[in-house]
């Protein structure tokens, strides 16, 4: 039945995988934060990828005043070059991010939308075919993030944005 | 099928883009609120008065590494020590023509970053005697951040402001005096607004790098 259907919607791989890496502040909130450690879980189904990503800034000056990003990222990822055991694609997607901010007393919650682009490298252990259909491999991705915020003013649109830039290592599990 | 998923990445970068006013915290976050670099001018009108405050440089006053600013060519001196900004206060009875010093204390003005429903309050009490006679002072300092509001002055219109309820009791022996009302800063500028016992002060030219 799910091989069935599977076969319907035209699956080919399916990755699972977990990355850990430094998001660094680029411009805008560069100027009061700290570069922090971030996570991530994410799966790609074909060239399509999902996944959720968090990380919690801390403030230059005082280190009781946190900014929590939320991320959850919807990307294609275009094969760059693909082979056997490796592979890189360049990553573009959008995401939808809820924001947190604390200090003392005082906490604003909100969200903006964003984009990403990056770079993806997956490498597949060798020695791995024991496992049959369940390969592991090593992933790399380099992602620039681009908080967009936007709103009317004075009958103008007026936009502005805020980067990080993260650095992911991890390992994923293509399991079909 | 590989075709659509350009399609749910467009559908998905145009929702985000579309959404209108969405929540600028990460803007507010980035931005400072509070900029003593030297140089800054700020010029502000108060029932037509003018009042000129400056960024002279840096400085060290009663031991405190410390910014020292001009507010109408008064002196000023404002540091920041991790979160907390504090202005230096100096009290003073004259007694034929010499000041003596009856308060001295570098009173916590803010504390950043400005962030909702933050609120602070310090008291500051001091007792000092002056040629016999005896002083107290006593000065509460109470701050709340209530809102974040777009503010329009003669300087510009600025968005993104944070608006503080401000409350300050200073009681020197049996006379207190009290100062009420709300103050707006805007990102990357400061002070561009206060409403202080029903007077309004409002920004009418600035220099700020």
């Amino acid at each position: 039945m799910i091989s069935s259907l599977i076969a319907v919607i035209a699956i080919n791989t399916i990755n699972l995988g977990i990355g850990f890496g430094p998001n660094i502040p680029v411009g805008g909130i560069a100027q009061n934060y700290k570069t922090t450690t971030t996570g991530t879980i994410f799966c790609t189904v074909n060239n399509l990828g999902i996944d959720y990503t968090y990380s919690k800034f801390t403030n230059k000056n005082t280190n009781i005043d946190h900014l929590s990003i939320h991320s959850t990222t919807i990307s294609y990822q275009y094969p760059l070059f693909k082979k056997e055991t490796h592979q890189m694609d360049i990553i573009l997607g959008g995401n939808y991010n809820r924001i947190i901010h604390k200090f003392e007393l005082g906490s604003e919650n909100g969200y903006v939308f964003g984009l990403r682009y990056g770079l993806n490298y997956q490498e597949i252990i060798q020695g791995s075919q024991s496992l049959d259909r369940l390969k592991p491999a090593l992933s790399g991705k380099v992602l620039i993030n681009q908080y967009i915020q936007t709103r009317d003013w004075n009958y103008t649109q007026i936009t502005s944005s805020n980067f990080t830039l993260s650095l992911l290592l991890g390992i994923s599990f293509r399991i079909l | 099928m590989r075709k659509y998923y350009w399609l749910i990445i467009l559908l998905v970068t145009l929702f985000g883009i579309s959404c209108n006013n969405n929540d600028w915290i990460l803007f507010r976050a980035s931005n400072n609120y509070f900029p003593l670099t030297t140089g800054n001018k700020w010029t502000y009108e108060t029932n037509g008065a003018t009042e000129l405050v400056k960024v002279i440089g840096d400085t060290n006053a009663y031991g405190i590494s410390c910014s020292y600013l001009t507010r109408n060519f008064a002196d000023e001196f404002w540091t920041r020590d991790n979160s907390e900004v504090k202005k230096l206060v100096i009290r003073t009875v004259n007694f034929g023509g010499t000041d003596y010093t009856i308060q001295e204390v570098w009173a916590v003005q803010y504390h950043l970053p400005f962030i909702l429903g933050n609120y602070w309050s310090n008291t500051y009490n001091n007792t000092t005697t002056v040629l016999g006679d005896t002083y107290f002072t006593s000065q509460t300092i109470t701050r709340k951040v209530v809102a974040v509001e777009d503010v329009n002055v003669p300087a510009g219109s600025f968005l993104q402001t944070y608006k503080l309820e401000c409350i300050e009791n200073v009681t020197i022996n049996d006379s207190t005096e009290q100062y009420s009302g709300f103050e707006w800063y805007a990102p990357g500028l400061g002070l561009v607004k206060s409403i202080i016992n029903n007077t309004t002060k409002e920004l009418i030219d600035y220099s700020v790098k």
